[in-house]
């Protein structure tokens, strides 16, 4: 089944991997396809900024042809979801009361539940006359560790309570997210050691998880446009290390170690791009995006689509 | 697209001179930037200059952490073996978050029954493992241990990849704030007012709750704050203990990045925070800096190339060039824009290096850049 025809796409990865901006792309792509899309943060607001938008906040606002916002910030969905279970005005009461806010900061799980449950509900079919019902929710989620304890919170959640309405949400939502036709992961990595173990091991809890992993976007790859044997044939130009060559010596000589140092990185890349590929399930692809100099802004997230869309999404 | 011709950034933060007397060193920054590889590295130096050096890290990569000796044990401090006889020593520690808390429950409940009891509890699995805050708090707690047992000079804190500076400069006050909240005092004693309202209260409240979550929580965090709350004092002491340490003109706080965008503006964003308190910033390091001489067009690269190499091999070489040249260009120009008024801000640039650092032969290769003075003597 089509990435792009699941209902909720998760977007995590290590810090500082991409993962806003695939989500970003993502979302363009799929708006551009004729979606109705929605695109959600959680905790924090960062996307409306990329969009050149004023901040959205905890509300659903269509920002562009398709497309809407949302940042989720956790206690207030937490919040949502009590009132839900105990009604407006009961909530109302104990709202101010610290014991209450206490309680919501130390109770296992309740607010990554919370948000799960808001997704939930973003993605339904039947949200009620008033509502936008969309076709597919994109989540630029939190950081690896964190997505991982949302996607558990409905089953732990579902396991502490004995009964009961809570019960049979957490179900609901244990049962959207282990739907691989509705929910599915993409997990954004950099071909670096460290960050591909981390999407390795993540890859294997989503299995046990029994959630669906994608796409894996490997992002910030470079290449080199030498052979080996001829990196070495620049790299002899070199006097002295290639870390700190010696000064002097003429153009020829200064302009070896930069190539030589660049080409060894890109072949280590290459490397943790391979070790990546192998340890993935032959069915999740893997797309390579190309390092850029800049930043990603808004005219960029076009292009970004383009090379997603590239990959066959 | 060229770049504009960035203009020259040099390295002005000279680790001998800042670091010279510091007896506590705090690197902060973003995760993924090499923040625990430019601890072990500066720690490294520190010990060839014959200082005895302990690095708190919280999750080196494994290579790194095997090499080291920490495969496998947490908590404890390991030697790492300098194979020069030299005056000084390095250690390092890997910090366990859960296995402090561990401790301090032990050390301060009333028996080992309540210990066990509240090591079992829910809500303090939940709170020792994930809640935010609690991680930060239990590096400070350890970096204050490290320097209590006087068995080192210097201890550098490689702290926990954090959203938001604050996160942990403020943790041990937000966590004797949590503890010691007039709520929990009611939460404690539910029936000090006879049948009054409190006892009331909180039995709707529970009630409420109850039905609310599904889940009966309150035995849990009864119990849980019941003994955190006995902790109280403590907390209280040692968040002002460590608000003091942080202040004193011997702790200096490095700021770690990496040429990015997203990370040199966290940079810029904790230092705007640290202005604002009594802290001792000593400068920012920039890691994996792409270096190429600036004035070397492709075309002159090309031709100077050709005179030892095959045509078409000096043609993609001087084009691979060019691109580390733009590199170069991009990571000096965005240094640039994000450091604070010249002259405000000491920066030191580590250019990437040729080989990752995985090693203590690697951390003395890093070593070169970070301290480019070779030890003295």
């Amino acid at each position: 089944m089509a990435l792009m025809d699941r209902r909720l796409l998760l977007v995590t990865g290590k810090g500082g991997t991409g993962k806003t901006s695939v989500a970003a792309a993502l979302a363009v792509l799929a708006a551009r396809q004729g979606k109705r899309v929605l695109l959600a943060e959680i905790a924090g607001e960062r996307l409306s900024e990329l969009f050149g938008h004023r901040p959205v906040g905890h509300h659903e606002t269509p920002i562009q042809n398709g497309l809407s916002l949302i940042a989720i910030e956790p206690i207030d969905a937490a919040h949502d979801f009590l009132r839900s279970q105990v009604g407006a005005a009961v909530h109302r009461v104990i709202f101010q009361n610290r014991l209450f806010t206490l309680t919501m900061t130390a109770a296992p799980g309740l607010r990554e539940v919370s948000t799960v449950d808001r997704l939930w509900d973003l993605t339904r079919r039947d949200r009620g006359r008033r509502k936008t019902v969309y076709d597919l929710v994109i989540v630029d989620a939190p950081a690896t560790g964190h997505a991982l304890a949302m996607l558990r919170s409905p089953a732990t959640y579902g396991g502490l309570a004995r009964g009961g309405p809570i019960k049979k949400r957490a179900d609901e939502m244990a049962s959207l997210l282990e739907d691989r036709t509705r929910t599915s992961v993409v997990l954004c990595a950099l071909p670096e050691e460290t960050p591909v173990n981390e999407t390795l091991e993540t890859a294997a809890s989503l299995r046990d998880l029994h959630v669906d992993l994608g796409l894996v976007v490997l992002n910030r790859t470079r290449g080199t446009l030498l052979a080996d044997d001829e990196a070495d044939a620049v790299g002899a130009l070199v006097p002295g290390a290639l870390d700190d060559p010696d000064d002097g010596g003429g153009l020829a000589v200064r302009s070896a170690a930069p190539i030589v140092v660049e080409h060894r990185r890109a072949r280590r890349e290459e490397r943790q791009q391979e070790r990546l590929r192998a340890g993935l399930d032959d069915r999740v692809p893997l797309v390579l995006l190309p390092r850029r100099d800049g930043e990603v802004l808004r005219k960029d997230l076009g292009d970004l689509a383009d090379e997603l869309a590239g990959a066959a999404l | 697209m060229s770049a504009d011709p960035a203009p020259a950034l040099t390295s002005t933060l000279h680790l001998d001179e800042t670091l010279a007397d510091a007896r506590v060193v705090v690197l902060a920054g973003g995760g993924g930037v090499g923040k625990t590889t430019t601890a072990a590295g500066i720690g490294l130096g520190m010990a060839r200059r014959g200082r005895r050096v302990c690095v708190l890290t919280i999750d080196p990569a494994r290579r790194l952490a095997d090499a080291l000796g920490l495969e496998g044990v947490a908590d404890e401090p390991v030697q790492v073996p300098l194979e020069d006889g030299a005056d000084g020593e390095l250690w390092v520690v890997m910090l366990d978050a859960k296995s402090t808390w561990d401790g301090l429950i032990r050390k301060y409940a009333d028996s080992d029954e309540a210990a066990e009891r509240v090591l079992q509890n829910r809500v303090y699995k939940e709170f020792s493992g994930a809640v935010a805050g609690t991680q930060e708090y239990t590096a400070v707690e350890k970096l204050h241990e490290l320097l209590q047992s006087g068995r080192w000079d210097v201890v550098l804190l490689d702290t926990p990849p954090t959203r938001n500076a604050l996160d942990f400069l403020d943790a041990p006050q937000r966590l004797h704030a949590f503890i010691d909240s007039k709520a929990l005092q009611l939460l404690l004693k539910p029936a000090s007012g006879g049948i009054g309202l409190i006892g009331r209260g909180a039995g709707m409240f529970t009630g409420l709750l109850k039905r609310a979550l599904g889940v009966d929580l309150l035995s849990d965090l009864i119990e849980f704050f019941g003994v955190l709350g006995g902790m109280s004092q403590g907390f209280s002491d040692r968040a002002r203990a460590v608000q003091a340490l942080m202040a004193e003109p011997r702790t200096v706080f490095l700021l770690v990045a990496a040429p990015l965008p997203e990370s040199l503006a966290e940079a810029a964003r904790f230092r705007s925070i640290l202005r604002g308190r009594d802290i001792h910033y000593g400068g920012l390091v920039v890691n994996r800096v792409t270096r190429a001489d600036q004035d070397d067009d492709e075309a002159a690269v090309r031709t100077a190339f050709g005179a030892h190499l095959d045509e078409d091999v000096a043609t993609r070489a001087a084009a691979m060039h060019e691109r580390v040249r733009s590199q170069a260009a991009h990571d000096t120009a965005m240094v640039t824009a994000h450091l604070a008024a010249p002259g405000e801000e000491r920066v030191l640039l580590v250019p990437q290096l040729a080989e990752d650092v995985h090693d203590v032969a690697g951390l003395d290769r890093l070593g070169a850049h970070l301290y480019p003075v070779p030890v003295p003597g």
